[in-house]
C-alpha cells in the first residue's frame, strides 16, 4: 500500500508536462526512435498503463496546420501529439461516429510502422513481471533488449519493431525508449538517460494534455475484457537464460500458433520480414546494479494482483474485418502474421476462443498468440471505429457463407439454358401478356432483343423449312442451307428458261398449225365453191355428204389467232356455229345480222360472256333457196367480229 | 456430405470452424444442410424478393414475430394471369419463417420485381408485371392502393420489366419497359412525372442514385445515366464489349455513389463500374461458372458485392480500394491480370434466381432458387 502511495507521489512530482519534455529532450539527445513512460495505472492498480511518451522517429505523412518552421523538437512533440489525437479519436470513434477529424489531423494511412507501433502501445498494460516493462519494474532493474525482432516472445511480446529496447524503472514506472537501429548495450546510455531525465530541460513549445493520461486509461477502460484470461503462474516469470550463450532459437512456425493461422498466412498483405526464428535474447544480467538508477525508489515486490492478470485485451463479439492494404501497415509479430478481411474474423474469434478455453499446454503459445492478438485487436478496434474512413463487412459468427477457395469446385457443372428464367421475366412476357397485338404493338424492331424461346421455336420452323426445298429440287445435292438457298434460285431460273422455250416452241407449233389451218378453209372454200356448183346442180344428199365432210375438216381446224375462234359447222341445212371472241357491245346483234345477210336463219342462240370473251353458239337454218359455204360464214362472221377490235 | 454437422450455431464456434476447415480442405461443397441457411418452401417457383425496410413497425396478425425481425415480399413465378405475392417473417430468435397468410395477395401476372417503400410507414409494397401497382400491407389485409397504368389510347401498356423506388425522394419511383422507354411516377399524385425514351432497344433495368439521378441497362447494350433536371442528354457510363449484348440487372451502390455493377445475358462476369471512369470498368468479376443472375451491393459497405448465378452460387465479392485507386501494390496488379477472387461463398443446390441484400438487416441475403427460399447470415 505504502508502495503504491509512493509511486503515486513520485509520479506526481513529475507533472505531465514536465514528463513529456523530459522524454522529448531524452529521446533526442540520444537520437532514439521514441520514449514511453509507463506508469501505475489509475484505472487499474498495479498495471502498468501508458502513460506519456514521444515519438522521434520515422514520419510519413507529415500534416500541419500552418506550414511553418518549427524547430525539430516542436516538431517532434507536435507529431506526438498528434499521434496522440488519432489515437484518441480513433478509439472514440465508438462514442461519437458522426465526428470528424479536422483536417490537419492525422489519418491511419499517413502513418509508418513505427508509427502505429507506437500508437498501439497506448493501448498497452502490463502487470509487474509481465514484459519488458513489468518485469523491470518488478525487478526494479534496467533491462536491455538488443536484436529485439529476435526477442524470444515471451520476454518481449509487444509487436517487434524497435530493434534494440531498454526499460528502466525509474520514478514509480518503467520508462521505455526504443530505436529502430541496432544498439548494443551499453550501461553508460543507460545512466545517461536517467540523468538526463532528472535534469529540468529547456522548456519546449507545445502542448500539454493531460487529457493523454486520462485517455490512455480510458481507451483501457473501454477496452476492458469481460474476459482476462488466466496467465498467471505460465507467464514468462523465470529468469532470462545467461546471455552468453545464444542459441538458435527453436523454430517458431507459423503453426505453432494454436489455429492453422499459418493457412491463412498466404494473404498477409504487408511485407514486413518475419521472424521465424527465435533466438535467446540478450538480457542484461542482473548484475549490472550498478546501472541501475532510481529516485527514492522503494523496493519491489510482485504487486498482490490477485484479480488481474495478464494483457488486458479487447473481446470483441463483434468481430470488425479489416479491409484494405492501405490501413493496416502492420508489423508482423514473431511468427504471426494478420491477415486482411473476413478471415481476421475467423481467426482473431479463434484465437479468443481458443485463448478463452485455454489449455494449459497451450499457454506459451497462447502467450505468443496472445500479445500479438492484443496488437491486431487493438489496431482492429482503433481501425474499426473509423467508421469514416473504412468500410467493413461484418461477418458473424454463424455465417452461412465459407470463405472462398480457388478449388472449390462447384457440385455439378450447369449445362441448361443460362439465365432461363431471368430471360423468360424480362423478355417473354410478351407470351403470357394477352394476345398477339401485343406483340406487334410493342415489338420496337423486328427481330431485336425479341422473346429468346420464341425465336427458338422460329429456328426450329425455319430449319424445317430448309428441308422442303431439298426436296423439291432433286439436282440440289448439298445439304446445308447456304447451298440450299443459292441452288434454289438457279434452279429456279432454269426452269423459267425451259417454260420460256415451251412456250415459243408452243407457239410455233401453233403458228404452223395455224398455217395448215390456213390451207383447210382454202381447201374448204375450193370444196365449198365446188360444193355449190355441184349442190345447185346435184341433189342436197351430196353436198349434205361433201359438206360432212367438209364439216369435220372444218370442225377440226379450228384454233383463230388471238382468241377468236369461230366453228361452222353444217349439217342439212342447220348450221351451228360456235364463236369465241373478245366481246364488245353490239357484237352480239352484228353476229346475228351478218348470218342472216348469210342467209341463216338464226333457231337458237347460246351466249355467255365470261371475263370479257363471248362464247356463243347458234343454231341457225339455211334458208332454202340459198347455199352458203361455211368458210364463207366463216370469214364473214370473223369479219364481223373483227370489225371494231 | 454436409458442410457443418448438426452444431447449433451459438455455442461450438472452435469447433464449427475447424471443421469448417477440413470441410474446405477435402472441398465438398453440398451444403443443403447447412444450418446457417433457413429456407421457406413455396408451391410454386419465385422470382420477386424483397425485403422490408426496417423497422416493420405494423403488427400484423400473427405477429408474435418482433417488428424488428426481416420481413419479405415473394413473388411467384407462373407462366399465367394469376400469380401470388406472399408476404413472410422471419423470427431471428427462432431462426423460423413465419409467413403471414392475411397478408398474401393474388397478383396478375408474375411480378418482375417487388419493392418496399423505403421508409417503414407507409407499409407500401409496389410490384411491376404489366403495370405498376401499389399495394398496402394494412394491418389485416392488404389491398390494392393504386394502379399506375401507362396505357393511353391502346389500352394497352408495354410490359415493365424493372423499377425502383428512390431513397432520397420516396415519392418517386421509375420503371423501365421494354418499349425503349422510362417512366418516372410520382406515387403520390399517381401520375406520370416524366416519361423518357431512354435506349433505342428494350431497357431491363432501372436504379437511382440520387434523388433526381438515374441510371438504365438496356438490350443495346449500354448502361445510361439521366439527370432528371437535364432531360434532354444522357451519359454512357459503359456498353459492353460486344456490340448489342444485353446488360440484364443494374445495381447502383447505395453507400459510395460511385459504384455501380451489371451484368450481361449468359454471361458470367459481373462488371463493376465507376462512374467517374466511364467506358473502363474498375473490376470484372469473374468466377462465377455459369451466367450471373442477380447481383447486390452491401447495404453498408462501400466495397462488397455479392453475386448469384445459375451454378447455384452465391458469391461475396471485396473491392479492394487499391484496385479503385489503382494503386500498383502487388494485390493490385494480380487483381488486375487474374481478377479478383471473392471472399466468401455460399452453394445452393440450384440455379439462383434472385438474390436481395436487406438493408435493414445487413446480416442477410436472402435468395431464391426453384421453389425456395433461402435466407443466409452473413
Amino acid at each position: 500500500m505504502c508502495r503504491a502511495m509512493d509511486a503515486g507521489a513520485i509520479h506526481e512530482a513529475l507533472s505531465p508536462k514536465h514528463l513529456r519534455k523530459q522524454l522529448a529532450a531524452t529521446v533526442r539527445k540520444i537520437q532514439w526512435s521514441y520514449a514511453i513512460f509507463w506508469s501505475p495505472s489509475t484505472g487499474q492498480p498495479g498495471v502498468l498503463a501508458w502513460s506519456d511518451g514521444y515519438y522521434n522517429g520515422d514520419i510519413k505523412t507529415r500534416k500541419m496546420t500552418q506550414p511553418m518552421e518549427l524547430k525539430a523538437d516542436q516538431m517532434g512533440l507536435q507529431r506526438s501529439k498528434q499521434l496522440r489525437e488519432l489515437y484518441g479519436s480513433l478509439s472514440a470513434g465508438d462514442n461519437n461516429p458522426q465526428s470528424r477529424r479536422p483536417s490537419a489531423s492525422l489519418s491511419p494511412e499517413d502513418l509508418t510502422d513505427t508509427e502505429w507501433y507506437y500508437l498501439v502501445c497506448m493501448t498497452f498494460t502490463f502487470a509487474p513481471g509481465q514484459g519488458l516493462p513489468g518485469r523491470a519494474f518488478a525487478n526494479n532493474q534496467h533491462i536491455w533488449l538488443n536484436n529485439a525482432p529476435f526477442a524470444d516472445s515471451k520476454i518481449f511480446s509487444r509487436s517487434l519493431l524497435a530493434k534494440t529496447l531498454v526499460c528502466i524503472p525509474f520514478a514509480g514506472g518503467v520508462l521505455e525508449l526504443g530505436t529502430t537501429e541496432q544498439v548494443l548495450e551499453d550501461p553508460a546510455l543507460v545512466k545517461q538517460i536517467t540523468s538526463f531525465f532528472r535534469e529540468m530541460p529547456d522548456p519546449v513549445g507545445s502542448e500539454k494534455s493531460v487529457s493523454s493520461t486520462q485517455m490512455a486509461e480510458n481507451d483501457e477502460d473501454n477496452l476492458c475484457p469481460n474476459l482476462d484470461y488466466d496467465m498467471d503462474g505460465s507467464m514468462a516469470m523465470e529468469e532470462p537464460d545467461p546471455l552468453s550463450d545464444r542459441q538458435p532459437a527453436s523454430e517458431n512456425d507459423p503453426t505453432h500458433l494454436p489455429f492453422g493461422l499459418g493457412s491463412y498466412a498466404a494473404a498477409a498483405e504487408h511485407a514486413r520480414p518475419v521472424q521465424d526464428k527465435v533466438e535467446e535474447p540478450e538480457i542484461v544480467s542482473p548484475d549490472d546494479s550498478s546501472n541501475v538508477y532510481c529516485l527514492t525508489r522503494p523496493r519491489e515486490d510482485s504487486f498482490g494482483t490477485d484479480g488481474l492478470n495478464g494483457i488486458s485485451r479487447t473481446r470483441n463479439p463483434w468481430l470488425g474485418a479489416l479491409n484494405s492494404n492501405e490501413y493496416l501497415p502492420m508489423p508482423c509479430v514473431g511468427a504471426q502474421r494478420v491477415v486482411t478481411s473476413a478471415k481476421k474474423e475467423i481467426i482473431s474469434n479463434q484465437m479468443l476462443d481458443g485463448i478463452e478455453e485455454g489449455n494449459c499446454s497451450k499457454h506459451n503459445s497462447l502467450e505468443l498468440g496472445g500479445g500479438g492478438s492484443h496488437y491486431a485487436k487493438t489496431v482492429a478496434a482503433i481501425l474499426r471505429n473509423s467508421k469514416p474512413v473504412l468500410c467493413f463487412l461484418t461477418i458473424s459468427l454463424e455465417s452461412s457463407f465459407v470463405v472462398w477457395r480457388r478449388g472449390l469446385r462447384t457440385p455439378k457443372p450447369f449445362t441448361g439454358t443460362p439465365q432461363t428464367l431471368l430471360k423468360m421475366i424480362l423478355m417473354d412476357r410478351r407470351r403470357w401478356l394477352h394476345g398477339g397485338h401485343m406483340e406487334k404493338a410493342w415489338r420496337p424492331e423486328g427481330e431485336s432483343g425479341g422473346s429468346y424461346l420464341l425465336s427458338e421455336r422460329r429456328r426450329e420452323k425455319l430449319n424445317e423449312k430448309f428441308v422442303v426445298p431439298r426436296s423439291l429440287f432433286p439436282s440440289i445435292s448439298k445439304v446445308d442451307k447456304a447451298s440450299i438457298l443459292d441452288d434454289t434460285p438457279r434452279y429456279l431460273k432454269q426452269l423459267e428458261r425451259r417454260v420460256r422455250e415451251l412456250e415459243s416452241c408452243r407457239e410455233t407449233a401453233e403458228l404452223s398449225g395455224r398455217d395448215r389451218r390456213k390451207q383447210h378453209p382454202d381447201v374448204s372454200e375450193r370444196t365449198s365453191d365446188n360444193y355449190i356448183h355441184k349442190e345447185i346442180t346435184d341433189g342436197r344428199k351430196a353436198s349434205a355428204n361433201k359438206r360432212k365432210a367438209r364439216d369435220m375438216d372444218e370442225a377440226e381446224a379450228e384454233h383463230e389467232h388471238h382468241c377468236v375462234e369461230v366453228s361452222v359447222t353444217m349439217k342439212e341445212k342447220e348450221v351451228l356455229v360456235k364463236m369465241h371472241c373478245p366481246w364488245r357491245e353490239y357484237l352480239l346483234l352484228e353476229i346475228v345480222e351478218s348470218m342472216s345477210n348469210l342467209h341463216l336463219d338464226p333457231l337458237s342462240v347460246q351466249s355467255s360472256t365470261v371475263d370479257g370473251m363471248l362464247a356463243m353458239t347458234v343454231k341457225s337454218k339455211l334458208r332454202s333457196t340459198t347455199v352458203a359455204s361455211p368458210g364463207m360464214i366463216k370469214r364473214s362472221l370473223q369479219r364481223v367480229i373483227g370489225k371494231c377490235l | 456430405m454436409p458442410m457443418i454437422s448438426s452444431n447449433p450455431p451459438s455455442g461450438g464456434n472452435k469447433a464449427q470452424q475447424q471443421q469448417q476447415q477440413e470441410e474446405m480442405e477435402s472441398s465438398t461443397q453440398e451444403s443443403p444442410l447447412n444450418p446457417n441457411a433457413f429456407t421457406f418452401d413455396l408451391p410454386h417457383p419465385v422470382y420477386a424478393m424483397a425485403f422490408s425496410p426496417s423497422p416493420f413497425a405494423v403488427a400484423s396478425s400473427c405477429s408474435a414475430v418482433a417488428a424488428a425481425s426481416p420481413r419479405l415480399a415473394l413473388g411467384s413465378f407462373v407462366e399465367e394471369y394469376g400469380n401470388r405475392v406472399d408476404v413472410v417473417a422471419f423470427d431471428e430468435d427462432a431462426l423460423a419463417f413465419r409467413p403471414d397468410p392475411a397478408l398474401s395477395f393474388d397478383h396478375p401476372y408474375p411480378p418482375t420485381k417487388l419493392m418496399f417503400h423505403p421508409s417503414p410507414l407507409p407499409p407500401l409494397l409496389a410490384s411491376a408485371s404489366d403495370s405498376l401497382r401499389l399495394w398496402h400491407l394494412g394491418p389485416e389485409t392488404a389491398e390494392l392502393r393504386s394502379v399506375l397504368d401507362n396505357s393511353k389510347s391502346s389500352g394497352y401498356c408495354a410490359p415493365l420489366t424493372s423499377f425502383d423506388w428512390n431513397d432520397e425522394e420516396p415519392r418517386r419511383i421509375g420503371t423501365s419497359s421494354i418499349d425503349t422507354t422510362c417512366t418516372i411516377w410520382d406515387v403520390e399524385r399517381c401520375a406520370i412525372e416524366t416519361q423518357l425514351i431512354a435506349h433505342d432497344k428494350e431497357v431491363y433495368d432501372i436504379a437511382w442514385g440520387q434523388a433526381g439521378v438515374f441510371a438504365s441497362v438496356s438490350a443495346d447494350g449500354s448502361v445510361r445515366i439521366f439527370d432528371l433536371r437535364d432531360k434532354e442528354h444522357s451519359t454512357i457510363v459503359y456498353e459492353s464489349p460486344r456490340p448489342d449484348t444485353p446488360l440484364l440487372r443494374l445495381a447502383w451502390n447505395k453507400v459510395d455513389r460511385c459504384y455501380m455493377a451489371t451484368t450481361m445475358m449468359d454471361s458470367n462476369r459481373v462488371v463493376v463500374l465507376d462512374i467517374r471512369s466511364p467506358a473502363a470498368p474498375v473490376a470484372e468479376l469473374q468466377r462465377h461458372r455459369a451466367s450471373v443472375n442477380a447481383i447486390a451491393w452491401a447495404p453498408q459497405a462501400s466495397r462488397h458485392i455479392c453475386s448469384a448465378g445459375d451454378d447455384g452460387q452465391a458469391l461475396i465479392w471485396e473491392l479492394a480500394a487499391a484496385a479503385a485507386a489503382g494503386g500498383s501494390s502487388e494485390a493490385a496488379i494480380t487483381a488486375a491480370l487474374e481478377g479478383i477472387d471473392p471472399i466468401l461463398v455460399y452453394t445452393a443446390g440450384a440455379e439462383i434466381n434472385q438474390l436481395q441484400w436487406s438493408a435493414a438487416h445487413h446480416d442477410w441475403v436472402g435468395i431464391a432458387f426453384s421453389n425456395k427460399v433461402q435466407l443466409l447470415r452473413v
